[in-house]
C-alpha cells in the first residue's frame, strides 16, 4: 500500500477526494495534504514515502503543471506516479499536463469509477 | 458605455448560456446528487431576500470574462452540507462553507471554460474568490441562469469584457 500525497487548494475538494477514494476502495496507507504546488513539493521532499500524488491544476502560489515539472526535475521523483484532478477538461490542459509528465488526468466532477479508472493501472 | 453595452450583448450570449447550464447541471448532478429544475426568470430571482453569499472567478485570456455563482443562504448550506456531507449547516463553520461554495463555483466554471474558451486562444482559470454580499442587486452579465435550489436560490452568470475570437 502507498502513502499518498493530495494536493488542492480546497480544503472541501480534499475531504470529497479522500472520500471518493474510500468509495472507490483505493488502498493507501495513509494520505497527507497539502493547499498548493509549494506546500506539496516541501511534503514530497520531506517524507520519502510518499508513493503517488494527486493534484488539482489551478492553485495560488504554485500551479499544478509547475509543481508537476519541479518534481520531474528531482532524480528520485521521475517515476513517481502523479494524477491531476483539475476542472479543466480541455484536449490542450489535458496534454500539457501528460507531457510535463502526469500519469493520469482526472476531470471534477469525478466519481469513484472514474477514480478506480485513473488509479488502476498505477496502483496495479 | 456604449462598447461595454454592445459587448454584453455580444452573439456568443446563445452559447453561453447554454455552456452554463451544462456546466451547472454536471456540477449539481456529480458533486451534489441533484437536478437542474425550477428555473426563475430574472425579475423572479431578485425577490429571494437576504444576503448573498457569492464565489468569483476570473477568467483571463484574450480578454477577461467574469464568472460568477450567487446562492441565499439556505441554497449553499445545501451545497455545504452536501459536499461535507454534514449532517447539519451547525456543524460547519462559516469558512467551510464559503470554499465548499468555491469549489463548487470552481467545478461549473471548468466546465465553461473547456466547452466554450478553449480552442479560442490560450484562457486561464483563477482561482475563487468567495463573500458573503449584503447587495442583491441584479447583475449585468452576458448570460445568466437563476433557479431555486434547497428552498432558495441558486444563480450563475458570466461577464464577457471583450467578445470571444473565433474557435481555432
Amino acid at each position: 500500500m502507498k502513502k499518498m500525497l493530495i494536493v488542492d487548494d480546497s480544503a472541501t475538494m480534499r475531504k470529497i477526494i479522500m472520500r471518493v477514494l474510500r468509495q472507490a476502495e483505493i488502498p493507501v496507507s495513509d494520505i497527507l495534504e497539502a493547499g498548493n504546488g509549494k506546500e506539496g513539493l516541501q511534503r514530497l521532499v520531506a517524507d520519502p514515502e510518499i508513493g503517488l500524488v494527486l493534484s488539482d491544476i489551478n492553485m495560488p502560489e504554485m500551479n499544478g503543471i509547475d509543481f508537476l515539472k519541479a518534481v520531474r526535475t528531482r532524480r528520485d521523483k521521475q517515476s513517481l506516479p502523479f494524477v491531476m484532478i483539475t476542472t479543466e477538461g480541455g484536449d490542450t490542459m489535458i496534454q500539457t499536463a501528460m507531457e510535463s509528465g502526469a500519469n493520469g488526468y482526472v476531470t471534477k466532477p469525478f466519481t469513484a469509477d472514474s477514480i478506480r479508472s485513473a488509479l488502476g493501472g498505477i496502483l496495479g | 458605455l456604449a462598447d461595454v453595452a454592445d459587448q454584453r450583448r455580444a452573439p456568443e450570449a446563445p452559447a453561453l448560456g447554454a455552456a452554463l447550464r451544462d456546466s451547472l447541471e454536471r456540477a449539481l448532478e456529480g458533486l451534489l446528487s441533484e437536478r437542474l429544475a425550477d428555473e426563475c426568470a430574472p425579475n423572479e430571482a431578485s425577490s429571494f431576500a437576504g444576503p448573498r453569499f457569492v464565489a468569483r472567478i476570473v477568467l483571463r485570456g484574450e480578454g477577461e470574462a467574469h464568472f460568477r455563482v450567487s446562492c441565499t443562504e439556505v441554497a449553499v448550506q445545501r451545497i455545504a452540507t452536501t459536499l461535507l456531507c454534514a449532517a447539519s449547516p451547525d456543524e460547519l463553520a462559516a469558512e467551510e462553507v464559503l470554499d465548499a461554495l468555491g469549489e463548487f463555483a470552481n467545478v461549473v466554471a471548468g466546465g465553461v471554460k473547456t466547452t466554450v474558451f478553449d480552442g479560442r486562444g490560450a484562457w486561464q482559470l483563477g482561482t475563487p474568490t468567495c463573500a458573503v454580499e449584503e447587495s442583491t442587486a441584479s447583475e449585468a452579465e452576458t448570460a445568466a441562469l437563476a433557479c431555486r435550489f434547497g428552498g432558495g436560490l441558486l444563480a450563475v452568470g458570466l461577464d464577457m469584457r471583450a467578445p470571444l475570437a473565433r474557435a481555432a
